[in-house]
C-alpha cells in the first residue's frame, strides 16, 4: 500500500474545485508541499525563525519609557536586564495599532493581527500564522502556540488558535514518539482520513446548494476540516521520520508540569521549550503568550500578589506602581533569558539569534486607562535576515513632538493613550517581518508602508 | 405613579435597541441640531476638515462603513477633542444626548450584524452543552473542562451559546475527533468492566504500616485521621490495594465528623483532585465527633487520578507547624476527651472546658465503589451495536438509529451510506467488527449534523422552525441538551408546534431533573458570574476570603434563582425580597445567626441583615469590585446591564487616573473621589446616569460584607462613612440600598421586558433586535397581570413566534 497518500488528497481537491466549491481557503493549507519523509530532504535552506513574545496589561510607561534616540541610549530601569543584549535588541517607541486604540482588552487578539474586532467583526490572520505558510513545509510543526493565559494566533478565518501552557504536554508533543509505533499510527491516521472523506463529502453536498454569502458557519467548518485533513497528511509525512533525542536532563527539566506560581521557572521552561525546538527544527514559528488582559499572572516569587491587571489599574498609588515596575522588570528579565539561550545555543550556521527574530511587547501601554498608543516594543535577533540593532528607534521623536517629560504623568499618559506620530503603526514592523521570512506581500493588516528604519 | 416610571425610562432603556426605538422622530432632531450648532461649520460641503462631511453622512448603522464614522465621531467628542475649544461649548446635557444617540444606534446595528441570518443557520453547541448532549444520548460523561479537551466558549455579555460567536476553528474538529473516539470507547469497551467497593479506613490513610501494631494495642477500629486547617488527607491513591480505577463513574462514601469552635468556622471537606487542581465535591462538616455522618457524592474518575481530602478553611496556625502533631510515631487521636496517645507538647485541641479551639476534620474511612453504570445510561446504548459481529443489516440499522438521535432528525439514506462506507473501508482494511462500526459511529459525531444545531432549508427561505427544529430549540434552551424520545415522537407526528401539545410537553419538561441545567446556566450567564473570583481578592485585606467563599458566592445566587423558578415566583423576587438561599459559610460572612445543617437552605431574612433579592448577593457585589476595592462605577453598570439591559457607552480613551490620596490629607471615600467626574461635562454626561446606580450599594466592600465605614490604607485620620444616597437622573432620591431596591421594584414593568430580552437571548442563541421588540413587549403584557411569575414568563416565550420563528 502506498503509504504517502498525497495524491489521492490532492486529487480528491481537484475534484472539490471542480465542483464550484473553490473556499476562501486561502494560498495556504492545502498547497503545503509534502516533503518526503527522507530527512535530509527536508533539512533545505538556512532555518530562519521567528518568536513573539506578549505581556499582558502594559508597563509601568514611567519607569520603562527610554527617553533618548539613537545608538548611546540609556536604557530604562524597567529594561536594565537588557543592557548585555544592547547589540542584538531594538526598543521600539511610539508604534500603535489603530483599530486597537480606545479597545480596552481586545487588544491582545489583534496584536500580532493588526485587525478589527468588535463583536460581530471577524479578526485577520496573525503575522506568525502568515510565516509559518512558507516555513511549515520544511518542519514537522508548522508553528507553536504556548500560552500562560490566552493565545496569540489566529488563522486566515480569523479565528483564534488554542494556546498550550502546560509545558510537560508541549515537550511530549515535539519530542515523544507516540505510543504503538508508526504503523499503528499510520493506521489511525488512514482511518481518520477515511472519516473525514465521509464529513467532508457531506458538507459539500450543502454547500453547493448554497449562495456565497449564506454559506457563513459552513465555510469556515469545510475550510477546518480540510486544515484538519492536511494535519493528519502532515503526520502521515513524518511518521517515518524518528523525532530528535533530547538528553536525559534536558528531559527532566522540561517534560513537567510547572506551576504557574513559580513564574520564573515556568517562563524559562517555555523559553528552553523554544530554543530546543528551535534548534532541533521542529518548527520555525512560536508565539508565547505570558497572560492576557483581563489577568496576567502573579509572581509570589518576589513577593508580587496581585495579578497584572489589578497592579496596571493602579490609580496613581504608588505601591501599585513600584509594584507594576517590579513585574515589568521581572518580565523582561525572562526575555534577557531567551536571548541569552537564543545566543549560546547554535545550530550549523551558528548562533540561533541571528537566524532567529524575536517580537517582546505589549498591546497596551499606559494599562490604567486603556492606552494603547506608544506601545512597548522590541526587536530582537535576526541580524542574518537584515535587521539592525543597537539603538532605540523613536518614532515619537521623528513627528512634531515636545519630547518627554517623565515627571509629568500625566503629559506621558496622554503620549500613551493617543499616538503622536500617526505613520507609525505596528503593522508596518509586522509587514517587514514576514517580509525578510520570505512573505512575498506589500502590505499586513493596516500597515501604510514597511518599516526600513528597523533593517541594515 | 405612570410618570414616574416614564421619566426613569429614559435612561433605563432597554438596552440601545429601546433607545434606538424611541421616537426617532425627536431623537434625530437632536442630532440634527447638534451637528448644526457644533460641527457644520467645519464639517460640511464646503469645509471637509479632516475629510469629514456630516451632513451627508450615512446613518445606516447595520453598515460597517457608517457605524464606524460615528464611532470614531463618539470618541472624538467623549474625549473633548470635538467640537474644538474655540467653538462654542455644549452642555453636558447636549453631550450626553447625543453620545446616547450614537451609541444606541451602533449597539442597534451591531445587533443587527450579529443576528444577520442566512437561509440556513448553524449554531456551534457550547462545551457544556457538548457534554450534557454526550451524556443524554450515550450515558457517558465527558469532562470538558479537562486540561486538553475544549478551550472555553467565546461570551457576550456572560451568555456563552450566541451563534455569532461560537466559530470553529480546526482544533475544534480535531477536539471533537479525539472527544468522540474516547467517548465510544467508553459506551462500547471491548471489556465489560466490573464495579468494585474498596475502603480505606484510617489505618489505610495514614498509618499504613502500623496496622499490627494499632490492633494489637487494641485501637485499630477506634483511630480516627485529623485534618487540620489547609491541610490534606489521601483519599484516593493508586497503590491503594483492590482498587483498580478504569474510566467511570465511582461513588464514594465518606464517614466523619468535625470539631467547629464556638462562633468560628465550621470545619469543611473539599476533595482535592491532583491533576484537574479543583475541588470536585465540597460540603461544611457540621456533625460533632460523637455522632459522625455519612457523606455521599458521585464523580466521574479516569486514571492517573489521585484525591485528597482537604479541610479548606483558612488556618490559623500555618503550614509546617501542625504537620507532626498528631500524624507520626505513635501519636493517635481517637476523641478529644482520650488523650492517652495524643502528643503531650502538640497543640491544644480543646480550651479547658472541652470546647473545639479549631476547626478540625475528623475522618473515620471513606469508601470508593465502580465503576458504576446505571441501568438507565446502559439503556440509552441499547441496539446501537449490533450483538452479531459481521452483521452487515444489523450494522446499517444500527448506525440509522445512532444517527437520528445524535442529529435530532431523520437522517437520510444519502447521507448514512456515507458511514456504512466508512464501517466498509474499515473492515477492509482489517479492522475487528467493532472496531470499524466504532469508526463509523465516530463519523456521526464529528459530522457537522452533531454538533452544529441547524435551523432552516438551502433550498427554500422559511421563517419558521419545523418540528425537528422546534424540538431542539425547546430542549436546548430548558435542558442544556438534545431533545428526548417523547419530543422527538412529537416532531415525527409533526404535532409539536400545536400550542397544547407545545404546552404539555413544556409542563413535562419544567418537571423532569435535567431542569437543573437551565436554573443553573441560565443565571450563571445573564448575570456573568463567571466574573466571581476573577480578581481574587487582596489577603491582606480579606484574610477571611477563601474558594469555599467564592463557590458559595454563585451557589446561593444560581440557588435562589431555581427557588424562584421552582416555586414560580414573580421576578420581581430578583429586585429585593425578604429571604435568600445560604449555606453555613455564608451564613458567616453575612452575620447572620449560624446554620445548624451544612448544604444550602432557605433563610429569612430580618431587615437588620441588610440582605434580599439579587443585587445585595455576595456574588454580585464581589464581581462588581476589583479584589481590592469595590468600584461604584462598575457596580452601575452592571444594574443597568442586567437589570435594564441598557449597555452604557464606553469611556472615552486616556481618561486621567484618579488622583491617589496623598498621606497628608484626610482619609476619603472612593465616591468623594468619583466626584470629579461630575464637574467633567464631558465625564458628567455618562456618569450622572451609571454611577447613582452603583453609589446605592457603597455599603458593601469588595467581597459583599456589610459595613458603615470604608477602610482606606491611604491618607490620615480614621475611616470615612458611607454614604450610600443618591438621586436618579429623574430626581428620584434613594438614601441607602433598601430604598434603592424599593424604587427599582417600582420598575418591575421595565425590569420584566429586559428579562425577557435576557431569556430570549439565551433561548434563541442570537442578539435581539429591534424587530423583535414587539413580540417581547407582548410576552411581558402577558405575564404582567398575574406579577410576572418566572414559569410563566418561560411559557409565553416558548409559545410565542419569536421563539418558534428562526
Amino acid at each position: 500500500m502506498n503509504i504517502r497518500r498525497q495524491n489521492w488528497l490532492l486529487s480528491r481537491r481537484h475534484v472539490l474545485k471542480g465542483l464550484g466549491v473553490a473556499l476562501a481557503l486561502p494560498l495556504l493549507d492545502c498547497m503545503r508541499p509534502l516533503s518526503g519523509a527522507d530527512p535530509l530532504k527536508r533539512s533545505t535552506g538556512k532555518a530562519q525563525r521567528s518568536v513573539f513574545i506578549y505581556v499582558p496589561n502594559g508597563v509601568n510607561t514611567l519607569d520603562y519609557q527610554i527617553t533618548t534616540s539613537g545608538a548611546d541610549y540609556k536604557m530604562s530601569k524597567s529594561l536594565q536586564a537588557l543592557e548585555k543584549h544592547r547589540a542584538v535588541i531594538t526598543p521600539i517607541s511610539g508604534l500603535y495599532h489603530p483599530n486597537g486604540l480606545g479597545n480596552h482588552h481586545n487588544c491582545v487578539k489583534i496584536w500580532l493581527t493588526g485587525g478589527r474586532l468588535g463583536q460581530s467583526d471577524r479578526n485577520t490572520i496573525s503575522v506568525d500564522q502568515l510565516i509559518a505558510q512558507t516555513t511549515a513545509q520544511h518542519t514537522r510543526f508548522s508553528s507553536i502556540e504556548l500560552a500562560a493565559q490566552g493565545a496569540l494566533s489566529w488563522n486566515a478565518d480569523g479565528i483564534q488558535l488554542p494556546a498550550e501552557s502546560n509545558a510537560g504536554v508541549v515537550f511530549r508533543a515535539l519530542f515523544e514518539e507516540p505510543k504503538g509505533g508508526p504503523a499503528n499510527q499510520r493506521r489511525g491516521l488512514h482511518r481518520r482520513g477515511s472519516i473525514l472523506d465521509a464529513i467532508l463529502d457531506e458538507a459539500r453536498g450543502l454547500d453547493g446548494q448554497l449562495g456565497r454569502e449564506d454559506r457563513g458557519r459552513l465555510e469556515q467548518y469545510l475550510t477546518s476540516v480540510r486544515e484538519v485533513e492536511v494535519r493528519t497528511e502532515r503526520a502521515d509525512s513524518w511518521l517515518d521520520t524518528p523525532r530528535p533525542k533530547v538528553d536525559a536532563p534536558d528531559q527532566q527539566r522540561l517534560n513537567r508540569d510547572v506551576s504557574q506560581q513559580q513564574v520564573g521557572d515556568y517562563f524559562r521552561t517555555m523559553y528552553d521549550l523554544i530554543v530546543l525546538a528551535f534548534q532541533a527544527d521542529l518548527t520555525r514559528v512560536a508565539t508565547f503568550c505570558t497572560g492576557q488582559e483581563g489577568q496576567g499572572l502573579a509572581i509570589p516569587e518576589i513577593n508580587i500578589r496581585q495579578d497584572r491587571h489589578s497592579l496596571s489599574h493602579h490609580n496613581g498609588n504608588p505601591d501599585l506602581l513600584r509594584q507594576l515596575t517590579e513585574s515589568d522588570a521581572f518580565n523582561v528579565a525572562q526575555f534577557a533569558y531567551l536571548l541569552e539561550r537564543l545566543s549560546t545555543v547554535r545550530d550549523a550556521d551558528g548562533p540561533l539569534i541571528d537566524t532567529t527574530m524575536a517580537l517582546y511587547g505589549s498591546g497596551m501601554s499606559f494599562g490604567h486607562s486603556h492606552g494603547n498608543a506608544n506601545l512597548p516594543i522590541i526587536l530582537a535577533g535576526g541580524s542574518k535576515l537584515g535587521f539592525k540593532h543597537g539603538r532605540h528607534l523613536d518614532f515619537n521623536a521623528m513627528a512634531k513632538f515636545d519630547g518627554y517629560d517623565l515627571s509629568d504623568a500625566g503629559r506621558h499618559y496622554g503620549i500613551c493613550g493617543r499616538p503622536v506620530n500617526e505613520k507609525a503603526r505596528l503593522s508596518n514592523l509586522l509587514l517587514t517581518m514576514a517580509q525578510r521570512m520570505g512573505i512575498e506581500a506589500t502590505s499586513f493588516g493596516d500597515s501604510i508602508s514597511a518599516m526600513p528604519e528597523v533593517l541594515s | 405613579m405612570k410618570l414616574l416610571i416614564n421619566t426613569v425610562l429614559m435612561f433605563v432603556t432597554l438596552s440601545g435597541l429601546l433607545a434606538a426605538a424611541d421616537k426617532p422622530a425627536t431623537a434625530d432632531r437632536t442630532i440634527d441640531g447638534f451637528l448644526k450648532d457644533h460641527c457644520l461649520r467645519c464639517h460640511d460641503a464646503k469645509k471637509q476638515k479632516g475629510d469629514l462631511r456630516l451632513d451627508t453622512l450615512g446613518r445606516d448603522f447595520s453598515n460597517h462603513v457608517d457605524a464606524e464614522h460615528w464611532a470614531e465621531i463618539m470618541t472624538r467628542i467623549n474625549a473633548g477633542e470635538m467640537p474644538p475649544k474655540d467653538e462654542a461649548k455644549p452642555s453636558a446635557n447636549e453631550l450626553g444626548a447625543v453620545v446616547d444617540w450614537i451609541a444606541g444606534r451602533i449597539k442597534a446595528g451591531e445587533a443587527a450584524r450579529m443576528a444577520k441570518r442566512g437561509p440556513i443557520a448553524h449554531y456551534r453547541l457550547s462545551r457544556e452543552e457538548y457534554a450534557n448532549t454526550i451524556y443524554d444520548l450515550l450515558g457517558v460523561h465527558y469532562d470538558v473542562l479537562l486540561p486538553g479537551t475544549f478551550s472555553e466558549d467565546p461570551r457576550w455579555h456572560g451568555f456563552e451559546r450566541i451563534g455569532s460567536l461560537l466559530s470553529l476553528s480546526p482544533s475544534h474538529v480535531e477536539r471533537y475527533f479525539k472527544a468522540a473516539e474516547t467517548v465510544l470507547e467508553r459506551a462500547f469497551p471491548e471489556q465489560p468492566s466490573k464495579s468494585s467497593v474498596f475502603r480505606a479506613d484510617t489505618i489505610e490513610m495514614v498509618h499504613r504500616n502500623e496496622r499490627k501494631k494499632l490492633e494489637a494495642m487494641g485501637i485499630a477500629k477506634q483511630v480516627r485521621a485529623v485534618v487540620w486547617p489547609e491541610h490534606k488527607l489521601p483519599a484516593l491513591r493508586g497503590y491503594w490495594g483492590g482498587l483498580h480505577i478504569q474510566p467511570g463513574m465511582y461513588r464514594a462514601r465518606i464517614q466523619l465528623s468535625g470539631l467547629q469552635p464556638v462562633g468560628g468556622r465550621a470545619p469543611h471537606l473539599a476533595i482535592w483532585h491532583t491533576e484537574l487542581k479543583r475541588t470536585i465535591f465540597d460540603e461544611d462538616i457540621i456533625a460533632p465527633e460523637g455522632k459522625p455522618v455519612i457523606v455521599q457524592f458521585e464523580t466521574f474518575l479516569s486514571p492517573p487520578v489521585e484525591l485528597d481530602i482537604y479541610n479548606a478553611v483558612a488556618g490559623t496556625i500555618g503550614e509546617g507547624h501542625t504537620r507532626n502533631v498528631l500524624t507520626m510515631g505513635s501519636n493517635y487521636f481517637i476523641n478529644t476527651s482520650d488523650t492517652r496517645f495524643m502528643e503531650p507538647t502538640g497543640y491544644k485541641l480543646t480550651d479547658d472546658a472541652g470546647k473545639p479551639l479549631h476547626p478540625l476534620l475528623l475522618v473515620d474511612w471513606i469508601e470508593w465503589e465502580g465503576p458504576l453504570v446505571s441501568e438507565a445510561d446502559q439503556r440509552k446504548r441499547d441496539g446501537l451495536m449490533p450483538t452479531t459481529a459481521g452483521d452487515m443489516n444489523q450494522a446499517r440499522a444500527s448506525l440509522q438509529r445512532f444517527a437520528d438521535r445524535a442529529w435530532r432528525r431523520p437522517a437520510l439514506a444519502a447521507e448514512l451510506a456515507r458511514y456504512v462506507t466508512v464501517l466498509e473501508q474499515e473492515l477492509a482494511a482489517g479492522e475487528s467488527f467493532r472496531s470499524a462500526m466504532l469508526a463509523a459511529m465516530t463519523g456521526i459525531l464529528t459530522s457537522k449534523n452533531f454538533f452544529f444545531i441547524e435551523e432552516g432549508s438551502a433550498t427554500q427561505r422559511r421563517a419558521r422552525l419545523n418540528d425537528w427544529e422546534l424540538a431542539t430549540r425547546l430542549s436546548y434552551f430548558l435542558w442544556g441538551s438534545m431533545p428526548d424520545e417523547a419530543l422527538l415522537a412529537a416532531a415525527r407526528a409533526d404535532t409539536l408546534h400545536q400550542p397544547e401539545q407545545l404546552r404539555a410537553h413544556l409542563k413535562r419538561m419544567l418537571a423532569d431533573p435535567k431542569i437543573r441545567r437551565f436554573t443553573e446556566a441560565f443565571p450563571r450567564q445573564w448575570l456573568q458570574l463567571h466574573k466571581v473570583g476573577m480578581f481574587p481578592p487582596d489577603p491582606k485585606l480579606y484574610p477571611d476570603y477563601d474558594v469555599w467563599l467564592e463557590k458559595s458566592m454563585v451557589l446561593e445566587t444560581t440557588g435562589y434563582f431555581t427557588e424562584v423558578f421552582t416555586r414560580n415566583l414573580s421576578l420581581s423576587e430578583f429586585l429585593h425580597s425578604d429571604w435568600t438561599m445560604l449555606n453555613p459559610r455564608l451564613a458567616l460572612h453575612y452575620q447572620v445567626p449560624p446554620l445548624t445543617s451544612s448544604g444550602f437552605q432557605r433563610v429569612a431574612l430580618r431587615p437588620e441583615d441588610h440582605r434580599g433579592g439579587l443585587l445585595t448577593q455576595a456574588s454580585v457585589l464581589s464581581l462588581t469590585s476589583d479584589g481590592t476595592r469595590h468600584r461604584p462605577v462598575h457596580r452601575g453598570v452592571w444594574v443597568s446591564e442586567a437589570v435594564f439591559g441598557k449597555t452604557p457607552p464606553p469611556p472615552p480613551p486616556n481618561v486621567e487616573p484618579l488622583a491617589p490620596t496623598p498621606a497628608n490629607v484626610p482619609k476619603a471615600t472612593v465616591r468623594k473621589q468619583l466626584e470629579a467626574h461630575a464637574t467633567n461635562a464631558t465625564c458628567a454626561s455618562c456618569h450622572r446616569k451609571i454611577d447613582p446606580l452603583g453609589f446605592a450599594f457603597d455599603n458593601y466592600d469588595a467581597i459583599g460584607q456589610w459595613r458603615t465605614q470604608e477602610v482606606m490604607t491611604a491618607g490620615q485620620g480614621s475611616n470615612p462613612t458611607v454614604d450610600a444616597s443618591g438621586t436618579l437622573p429623574d430626581g428620584r432620591h434613594y438614601d441607602g440600598p433598601e430604598a434603592f431596591k424599593q424604587l427599582l421594584k417600582q420598575d418591575v414593568d421595565r425590569f420584566a421586558e429586559a428579562f425577557v430580552v435576557q431569556l430570549a437571548t439565551f433561548a434563541v442563541r442570537r442578539v435581539m433586535t429591534i424587530d423583535d421588540l414587539a413580540q417581547i413587549h407582548a410576552i411581558a403584557r402577558a405575564c404582567a397581570k398575574d406579577k410576572y411569575r418566572l414559569q410563566d414568563v418561560v411559557e409565553q416565550l416558548v409559545l410565542s413566534d419569536l421563539f418558534q420563528k428562526r
